[in-house]
């Protein structure tokens, strides 16, 4: 009788355990923990610059990579460009299937310094921290002048302090 | 034609005699001297008192010569007082003029050689000033960080001298009082012009023709930037960055026309 009533205990313990692990990842998904987000699931994938390492006032095309990871499209969502946290510009009415990405660009006049440059995807009006991504560009400060208007501004005053002493000798013994 | 290229020839050697006795006039007087001896201290002071201290050198060589070369102006404004704001003034005051003009010498080639004196005198010191920069960069950084952008501010830098020398010379020419005209030419390219400058960048009209504009162009060369001249600047933002360009020309308006105007005037005085 004994062994049989521990039999019963072990196999009800047994589906309790069961039962318990079967419920737990539901329970843990309504309750915002790791489970499955049925959301839209779009995010900018990749930034890049047409080059890398450019100088004060070149203009420079930033192109964002948009993925839409979801099993549902998505629409009407805009692609924020930022420098240094200001937004530089945007391009509106985004819409990708399931699974579809996309390239957008933008052009920007650099400016000297190391610049934080972002993308970030705005919905309603609200923006979407992690679906953003984010790269450092340093620019160059252009050039200031170059040597030879500068060679050739000082042999124009060398020329200018000769001319001055030629002319008038010139002028004197002619006079005389 | 053979009188013209012996006057011309002749004018030429009265030029290079006058030239050689100002600058013999300038060593005798310990000028030369004093101003070596400063070129060399400001140069020494941004290298010396960091490696003491233990402080730190700027990361870049850039860097360095930017914070070194800063001073080139005050330099410039100094020696260029030093040896053009009494070069005219003093034959007047000190009547010395009365045994100078005298002499068979052409008078414009005496004036000539003078102002040539005082451009040559500023330039040896500015040459000892960015000589002693480099020999420091040299040393710290490596020679291979002895940029263009270096070059180019040590040409800017002669051309601002240029233009610095030939208004001192110019007031030089207009006054008659040595003290008057050096403390002129000082104090117009310290304060006068910087202030000048500084009070139509706050009513937004751009100073671009005021020479103390473009002093700041010696260290925009090595990357950052806009800063303009000596003087009492960074109490308002700036809201003008000096062009290269404009400042070219304007260093070559300042030096031509300032030159020409000095010696018209100087050749008056001397019938006086």
């Amino acid at each position: 009788m004994m062994p049989d009533r521990a039999a019963k205990l072990g196999l009800l313990f047994a589906l309790v355990l069961f039962m318990s692990l079967l419920i737990t990842p539901i329970v843990e998904g309504q309750s915002g923990g790791q489970g499955p987000s049925f959301g839209p699931d779009i995010k900018v994938e990749k930034l890049e610059f047409s080059n890398d390492e450019p100088l004060e006032d070149d203009e420079i095309t930033i192109n964002a990579t948009v993925r839409n990871n979801g099993s549902v499209p998505v629409q009407n969502f805009t692609l924020v460009y930022l420098v240094d946290n200001m937004e530089i510009g945007n391009v509106s009415g985004i819409a990708l299937e399931a699974g579809e990405s996309n390239t957008y660009e933008i052009s920007w006049d650099a400016e000297a310094g190391i610049h934080n440059v972002s993308a970030v995807l705005k919905y309603n009006d609200e923006m979407l921290p992690e679906s953003s991504a984010s790269k450092e560009l340093s620019v160059e400060p252009k050039p200031v002048g170059d040597v030879s208007s500068l060679l050739i501004s000082l042999g124009v005053i060398v020329l200018a302090v000769i001319l001055t002493n030629l002319f008038y000798s010139v002028f004197k013994a002619l006079r005389i | 034609m053979t009188k013209v290229m012996n006057k011309v020839k002749s004018d030429i050697y009265d030029t290079f005699l006058s030239t050689k006795f100002e600058l013999l006039k300038h060593y005798r007087r310990n000028r030369i001297q004093m101003a070596v001896l400063m070129a060399i201290a400001l140069a020494s002071v941004f290298y010396l008192i960091p490696t003491i201290w233990d402080i730190g050198l700027a990361e870049t060589a850039g860097d360095f010569a930017q914070l070194n070369l800063g001073f080139a102006n005050l330099l410039i404004i100094i020696s260029g007082a030093l040896f053009a704001g009494d070069i005219i003034s003093l034959e007047f005051e000190n009547r010395t003029g009365l045994i100078l003009f005298p002499t068979p010498q052409d008078h414009n080639s005496i004036f000539v050689g003078k102002y040539i004196a005082s451009v040559v005198s500023t330039l040896s010191v500015l040459t000892i000033y960015y000589l002693v920069t480099a020999l420091e960069i040299q040393y710290v950084y490596g020679l291979s960080e002895i940029s263009t952008e270096f070059l180019k501010s040590y040409l800017f830098s002669i051309l601002y001298m240029c233009g610095a020398v030939s208004l001192i010379f110019f007031f030089s020419s207009i006054l008659k009082g040595a003290i008057t005209s050096t403390l002129l030419g000082f104090f117009s390219l310290m304060m006068i012009m910087p202030i000048t400058e500084q009070v139509m960048k706050m009513v937004e009209i751009e100073p671009w023709f005021i020479i103390t504009y473009y002093g700041g162009l010696i260290t925009d060369f090595f990357g950052v930037a806009q800063t303009s001249g000596f003087g009492p600047g960074d109490r308002f933002e700036a809201t003008f960055a000096p062009d290269f360009y404009t400042g070219l020309m304007v260093m070559l308006g300042y030096t031509i026309i300032l030159f020409l105007l000095g010696l018209f005037l100087a050749n008056r005085r001397r019938g006086e």
